[in-house]
């Protein structure tokens, strides 16, 4: 019985990769990778999708100065009355 | 803990793994801003307003329950017809990870509506609130397209024609849960 373990495991062995072949994809996978560009579309979702509030407060945080400036106080009770459940 | 940050910084990483407890608390506590926190608050600052009956406070966290579970059968029902192969359940127990911007929103509207005097015709007080309230309209888009492209797995044109349609929806239900008396929309 024990010999027809040791049997099993020279198979077993000969059916593995060697060094050199490991080697090969290891360094097949590392070119794969660095063939790999993100498209600036998956980019930008990646850089909006990580920390999300802080994209959306930076962007709302130009808009009301922006909107602010040009139409003052008109402008911030408009959204409040829309957003914020006023009037 | 944990789950709240990874929902809160790292929305991608939260609907790709299992955390529907923090999911449900997050609706949980918008319900309860709604039903509970904003008749206090409108009692405490001695307007007309009786205070809060328990009737009312029942009334609104039921409709916001189905308010939860209609949402989240319109994503079911229309990403299905847009090809997604999503279960049901998956939608109930992750769409609610979107919640933060809702829950920041129930805050700010309770505090808006009440003390308006302050706000209205201020432009300090108008600034910081836009802010708010523009940044958390932004930030719940961001979420909706995240969770249409990462958990009804839609790309491209289909997800395109599903954030239409599914907006759609969003803003009839929306009106609908302003008529039932929930002032920040348990969608």
């Amino acid at each position: 019985m024990k010999k027809d373990k040791g049997a099993y495991t020279v198979l077993n062995n000969a059916a593995l990769p060697t060094k050199q072949q490991k080697e090969k994809m290891l360094a097949h996978i590392l070119s794969e990778c660095r063939n790999y560009k993100p498209s600036p579309a998956e980019k930008l979702f990646r850089l909006i999708s990580v920390y999300p509030w802080r994209f959306a407060f930076g962007l709302s945080t130009v808009q009301a100065v922006l909107c602010t400036m040009i139409w003052g106080t008109g402008y911030t009770n408009m959204v409040l009355r829309i957003l914020g459940g006023l009037g | 803990m944990n789950l709240f940050l990874e929902a809160l910084n790292h929305p991608v990483d939260a609907f790709r793994s299992k955390n529907k407890a923090a999911a449900w608390s997050l609706v949980a506590l918008t319900i309860l801003i709604n039903a509970v926190f904003e008749p206090l608050l409108a009692w405490f600052t001695g307007s007309w307003h009786s205070g809060p009956d328990i009737f009312s406070v029942l009334r609104i966290a039921l409709w916001g329950c189905a308010s939860y579970l209609a949402i989240c059968a319109v994503f079911w029902f229309f990403c299905r017809c847009f090809g997604s192969r999503t279960p049901l359940k998956t939608y109930l127990q992750k769409w609610g990870l979107t919640f933060f911007p809702n829950l920041l929103c129930s805050i700010a509207v309770a505090f808006s509506e009440n003390f308006f005097t302050v706000f209205w015709n201020n432009s300090i007080w108008g600034i910081l609130l836009s802010i708010a309230f523009v940044g958390i309209l932004i930030w719940k888009t961001i979420l909706y397209i995240v969770f249409l492209r990462e958990v009804a797995g839609l790309k491209g044109g289909r997800m395109l024609g599903s954030f239409v349609v599914i907006g759609i929806m969003i803003a009839v239900l929306a009106a609908l849960n302003g008529y039932v008396g929930l002032k920040t929309p348990v969608l």
